[in-house]
């Protein structure tokens, strides 16, 4: 069955007063919908608290979406914040394996997330081994 | 070939940036998507990856329920 790894991506944090690489399990994604594809790919945090792909709103505009004339989602956060995203259907391609399934733009979030529903569910195994930084998705 | 560093990448906290995609290399960076997509046009950029930096202070929590 074949297995899609992933290391961990190094990110910037200062914790007590110092730069530290903190590792985030990231992917690269290209995107199409709409009859074309996104010109570039998109690194997505792969999130497994998140229900739902949530994406900024000018990457769904890039493919020639009109994001407000989705379904309108309201998504909540830790502490209670909420954000509205609109939904629209899209094809995900990841190293040699793609699939068709909705992404929530949203106009009031930067970072891409991949979540359980949009992205997780297409595949058979998602393992986060945070001994080795390393992500596996098995489909 | 080295990827990025930390501190380079820091110089761009809370921005987009067009990374190349061995990761070597910031080819230009904006606050907005769109601002990043026009400076890559302009600048003929090829076969970058779009990524946001995050910015320094504070842990994320992205839990995103609907």
């Amino acid at each position: 069955m074949p297995i899609i790894k992933y290391d961990y991506f190094p990110t910037p944090l200062v914790a007590n007063k110092k730069l530290i690489a903190f590792y985030y399990p990231i992917v690269s994604i290209q995107l199409s919908g709409n009859h074309r594809i996104y010109f570039q790919p998109i690194k997505c945090v792969v999130d497994s608290g998140a229900d739902f792909n949530l994406l900024p709103a000018n990457i769904g505009e890039d493919l020639g979406f009109n994001i407000k004339k989705g379904e309108k989602v309201t998504h909540t956060g830790i502490g209670n914040i909420t954000l509205v995203a609109y939904k629209h259907t899209v094809t995900l391609y990841l190293e040699g394996y793609k699939f068709k399934t909705d992404v929530h733009f949203s106009y009031d979030h930067k970072i891409p997330i991949l979540g359980r529903d949009g992205f997780f569910k297409y595949f058979k195994k998602v393992t986060f081994n945070e001994k080795e930084l390393r992500l596996e998705l098995e489909y | 070939m080295n990827q990025v560093s930390i501190e380079e990448l820091a110089k761009y906290a809370d921005q987009y940036i067009a990374l190349s995609k061995d990761h070597t290399k910031i080819f230009t960076a904006a606050k907005t998507i769109k601002d990043l997509n026009m400076k890559i046009r302009e600048m003929k950029i090829k076969d970058s990856v779009l990524h946001y930096v995050r910015p320094l202070d504070g842990a994320l929590s992205l839990l995103c329920q609907s």
